[in-house]
């Protein structure tokens, strides 16, 4: 057996010593060989030629320090023969023409990064401009039994955070329920509306997909007349109309889905995932805030009252917002913009008072309790 | 040249394991590779962790040969779509279902979470198969058969039991999963199994289970549990009549975990974290030490599931700890069997 020896005689007309180790490819017993360099590579065992590999066929594998370690394509896949003479090595990188061409070079890693950028370009469009399509065209295939759902999950997360505060003083609820059918029928919105007063002192108003719409005291209590409040809750109904809600989940869920498994396992894109999110989130939510301002516009058109007063209302609350949000970061329209625009639609009055001063009075305290009065 | 002539004899005539990476080229590879991978919003990846491992694997010599890895990154890239295959439809199932049980308010991740554990487990498996057949020693091929799905079963059932006993079963989980993945584990025709027992195992470590009690002391107790049980494993291991014994530190690898810890948590003394991490551990052939640069590390964004995850970032510690793993690993009895054939054509 010649297991082994690195350092064996030199075998009789073979120009270079015993400093190879060959492996046939059929078991793992080391061969120790001298290489002779004719037309081929030629590769000897004890004077014996087992093998001969033409130098074309020879490829270049990882072979550890200071050893050359090559195959051929013509021979068994795992027969290898390791080159530790550095003299030799250079004659075998010499003779074959093709012993890196399975070895990536700076074009094969720009083909990687070029692949790369290919497909973030075309996940950016997707999320850019596929998931708000596939949203809208999405919605109105979805029952509205599903916006119930999602209001349901919505509304008891809404009683935890409120803590069920209802504002049920009667005759406030009477005034408050005129005031909406009032612009739910002007609107011609035919979704079963359920809504109700929270008392809360934040100045806000908000649907939920299905048709429920919560009005803030704390807006109440700023609002001045019936008008401006009309105009608020014609916006919710807007949202309510538009199903925002429903679209603006199925283009989340979308994003989150597609980003999320994709880079889902790498923290140093959450960053990205952020910005990206971000900046599409809020140029859609502006797109929906616009859309719903429209909405109450032409709710108050038809019922013949002003769109003006909401823009006040909405001033009055926010105040001037131009000097310290970035415009293209803001997830509303700019409250000035907003106010310039219903300024704008102000028209005469023509229809009558949406509700008379007494029922103004009493939505006005539907917080307090009846006996208060 | 010389050197590494004698580092091969020294290595041959010893029948030992060695590691001869230079840590200058290890750092090179995973910055550039990093850097790309910035470039690339991670789908380098790939191409980086199979430039790791070819790295790895051909420096490190075993009775005088290096290890070959075949595999390519369009394997794992392949292999990547193919788990998005499976966990799309799951996802999107999941996603219905979700919606009507919140509703219901009942506790609906706990589904998803089981079915993405034991993928995880699905995945440990075939990843090891995955290494084993794409690594060629000497002219011959490791290989694998064996079920990812019942070792998967198995790990969770066996994870249970761990959990049912607050962790004392976890040497016996141990011994029995690793026996399933040792004995379906072949080098050409010559089939490996698994020696270690889970008493064993347990006799070692039953302290660390008790020092481990108070959660407190866990960041003390890991790092020497793992120590114990590296040289639990590697002792373990048999191919015909090889076997292997191990005399890697606890201190030593404690010593590098605290580096890990100390690199991920204190900033502005990283560097002196990891020069003290890149000292760590004997080096056989090469007294001089270097001092290793690690602001490779700054610019790896991206951690890669399984083991690798340390390799990437923290390539300082992790040439470390291989190194540690390989030089200090020995084998018994390698020249036993040197007819290893090819796996037989089934």
């Amino acid at each position: 057996m010649s297991e082994g020896s690195d350092s064996g005689a030199v075998a009789a007309g073979v120009p270079t010593p015993r400093s190879s180790i060959y492996f046939d490819g059929l078991t793992n017993r080391r061969h120790a060989v001298a290489l002779r360099f004719g037309a081929k590579l030629d590769i000897t065992e004890d004077g014996v030629d087992i093998a001969s590999w033409p130098y074309d066929d020879l490829r270049m594998v990882d072979g550890g320090p200071g050893t050359l370690r090559i195959k051929s394509v013509s021979a068994l896949p795992l027969a290898r023969l390791e080159v530790f003479d550095p003299a030799a090595q250079t004659q075998i990188t010499g003779h074959a023409r093709f012993l890196r061409i399975e070895r990536g070079g700076p074009a094969h890693t720009g083909r990687i990064v070029a692949w790369s950028l290919a497909a973030i370009a075309s996940i950016f469009l997707v999320v850019v401009y596929g998931m708000p399509l596939a949203a809208d065209r999405l919605t109105p295939l979805i029952p509205l039994s599903f916006d119930r759902h999602l209001g349901a999950i919505a509304d008891n997360q809404v009683r935890v955070i409120f803590g069920g505060r209802t504002c049920t003083n009667a005759q406030g609820r009477a005034a408050f329920s005129k005031l909406v059918e009032t612009v739910r029928q002007a609107s011609r919105l035919d979704v079963p509306l359920q809504t109700e007063v929270l008392n809360s002192p934040v100045p806000n108003a908000f649907a939920l997909p299905g048709g429920k719409i919560y009005l803030l005291n704390g807006l109440l209590q700023k609002a001045q007349n019936a008008d401006e409040l009309a105009g608020v809750v014609a916006h919710e109904m807007g949202h309510v109309s538009h199903r925002d809600h429903t679209r603006m989940m199925i283009q989340r869920g979308g994003v989150s889905f597609l980003i999320g498994l994709l880079w889902g396992d790498i923290t140093g894109s959450a960053a990205v995932i952020f910005v990206t999110r971000t900046l599409f989130e809020v140029s859609y939510s502006r797109e929906a805030e616009q859309n719903a301002d429209a909405f109450a516009i032409a709710a108050m058109h038809a019922l013949g009252r002003s769109p003006a007063p909401m823009g006040e209302l909405l001033f009055r609350i926010t105040g001037a917002e131009k000097s310290h949000t970035i415009g293209i970061l803001a997830s509303h329209p700019l409250t000035e913009d907003r106010r310039e625009l219903m300024r704008h639609e102000d028209r005469p009055a023509t229809g009558l008072e949406i509700l008379s001063d007494d029922e103004w009075q009493a939505l006005k305290t539907i917080c307090r309790p009846a006996n208060a009065r | 040249m010389n050197d590494v002539a004698q580092i091969r004899t020294l290595v041959r005539q010893s029948q030992s394991i060695a590691f001869t990476g230079e840590r200058r080229d290890f750092f090179r590879l995973v910055r550039r590779g990093a850097l790309l991978e910035l470039i690339t919003a991670g789908f380098y990846r790939f191409w980086l962790a199979t430039d790791i491992r070819r790295s790895l694997w051909s420096g490190t010599l075993v009775d005088g040969h290096a290890p070959e890895y075949t595999g390519t990154a369009k394997e794992l890239l392949i292999g990547f779509l193919f788990a998005l295959a499976i966990l799309v439809p799951v996802y999107l199932l999941y996603f219905l279902i979700g919606i009507e049980a919140e509703r219901a308010k009942a506790f609906a991740s706990i589904p998803l979470v089981l079915f993405f554990y034991a993928f995880a487990q699905f995945a440990i498996f075939r990843a090891r198969r995955y290494r084993a057949t794409r690594t060629v020693w000497r002219g011959a091929r490791f290989w694998m058969s064996g079920s990812g799905w019942a070792y998967s079963w198995r790990a969770c059932l066996w994870d249970l039991v761990v959990l049912l006993t607050l962790g004392l079963a976890l040497p016996w989980r141990e011994s029995a999963l690793e026996r399933y993945k040792m004995r379906h584990l072949n080098y050409g025709d010559l089939p490996a199994c698994f020696e270690g027992t889970g008493w064993a195992l347990f006799k070692r470590g039953w302290w660390l289970w008790l020092l481990s009690l108070p959660i407190v002391t866990l960041p003390f107790t890991y790092p020497a549990y793992k120590a114990v049980l590296w040289r639990w494993w590697v002792c373990g291991i048999r191919f015909g009549e090889v076997r292997f014994e191990s005399d890697l530190r606890t201190g030593g690898l404690m010593g590098l975990y605290w580096a890990v810890i100390g690199w991920t948590t204190l900033g502005p003394h990283r560097r002196r974290y990891c020069d003290r991490g890149c000292d760590l551990g004997g080096d056989v052939f090469r007294r001089q030490t270097r001092r290793c640069k690690c602001h490779a590390v700054v610019f790896a964004p991206a951690p890669i599931p399984g083991p690798w995850r340390e390799y990437r970032e923290l390539p300082c510690l992790s040439i470390v700890h291989w190194r540690d793993q390989a030089s200090l690993s020995h084998p018994r009895s390698l020249g036993t069997r040197r007819h290893i054939r090819q796996r037989p054509r089934s």
